[in-house]
């Protein structure tokens, strides 16, 4: 499906995931400790699927489609997103609900986003 | 983990109260690289999650298996700012499906001290089987 709209955000790093652990409170050890996340089989550092669905939300807002008109937002958490990686959001369709997604640099979907208001 | 027993469900968590104000806003559209933003951001209550990592942690999960489904919010009325809310975290359900736990939880999130009701939110966890 052909993206109606597409927003790019600079490359992730592990400062804006630290930033994120900051804002959210969620300091799952995979999101900061290199070692750890290693340990658990996940090759480094990854991003918290929250910080995935939030950038959705911001794609959302620039699209027009503001935070505070929203009914509901669902999120199906689909791929791991890593430092160093580049995100793109994509507008998919605006009726009858509103679904973006945001993938990868490599087009692997990382949050499938579905919104209504 | 310990899976729970049907019987102890729902497992709730201690209350969780949030100052909504200002600063914190920012935090988020610091992580989001939006600085321009003053709105409240439609995911703030991802603060309200440490509720489900209090009953994470009662079930002694590995966090290492612990990977994150599907989230989603209903807004029944707006977080102001700044303001106090409440998060009541509860595990409503716990499966066992594909070598895999699924736990279902439910976030209610209610204004200080009006007791409004602003926003529930369902978060399903996965845990890989040791």
């Amino acid at each position: 499906m052909n993206a109606l709209k597409t927003f790019t955000f600079e490359a992730l790093t592990k400062e804006q995931i630290r930033d994120y652990c900051e804002a959210s409170g969620d300091w799952n050890r995979i999101h900061h400790d290199e070692a750890f996340a290693k340990e658990a089989g996940l090759g480094g550092i990854i991003a918290h699927g929250m910080l995935s669905m939030g950038l959705a939300a911001r794609a959302l807002e620039e699209w027009g489609f503001s935070a505070e008109k929203l009914k509901n937002l669902e999120a199906k958490f689909k791929d791991i997103a890593k430092p160093g990686d580049i995100l793109s959001a994509e507008l998919l369709e605006t009726t009858p609900q509103i679904r973006c997604r945001v993938i990868n640099q490599k087009g692997a979907e990382i949050v499938s986003v579905s919104a209504t208001l | 983990m310990i899976a729970p027993e049907k019987s102890q469900l729902p497992l709730k968590a201690h209350p969780q109260f949030i100052e909504v104000n200002d600063e914190q806003i920012q935090k988020f559209h610091k992580a989001f690289r939006d600085g321009k933003s003053k709105q409240m951001p439609a995911t703030f209550t991802a603060m309200a999650m440490k509720g489900i990592f209090e009953i994470v942690d009662s079930l002694q999960t590995d966090w290492r298996k612990l990977l994150h489904a599907t989230q989603s919010f209903t807004y029944h009325s707006a977080i102001t700012s700044p303001s106090k809310i409440r998060a009541e975290a509860k595990l409503m359900d716990c499966k066992w499906r594909a070598g895999m736990y699924w736990l279902s939880f439910v976030i209610e999130v209610y204004e200080e001290p009006s007791q409004k009701l602003l926003i529930t939110s369902k978060s399903l966890l996965m845990v890989k089987a040791e």
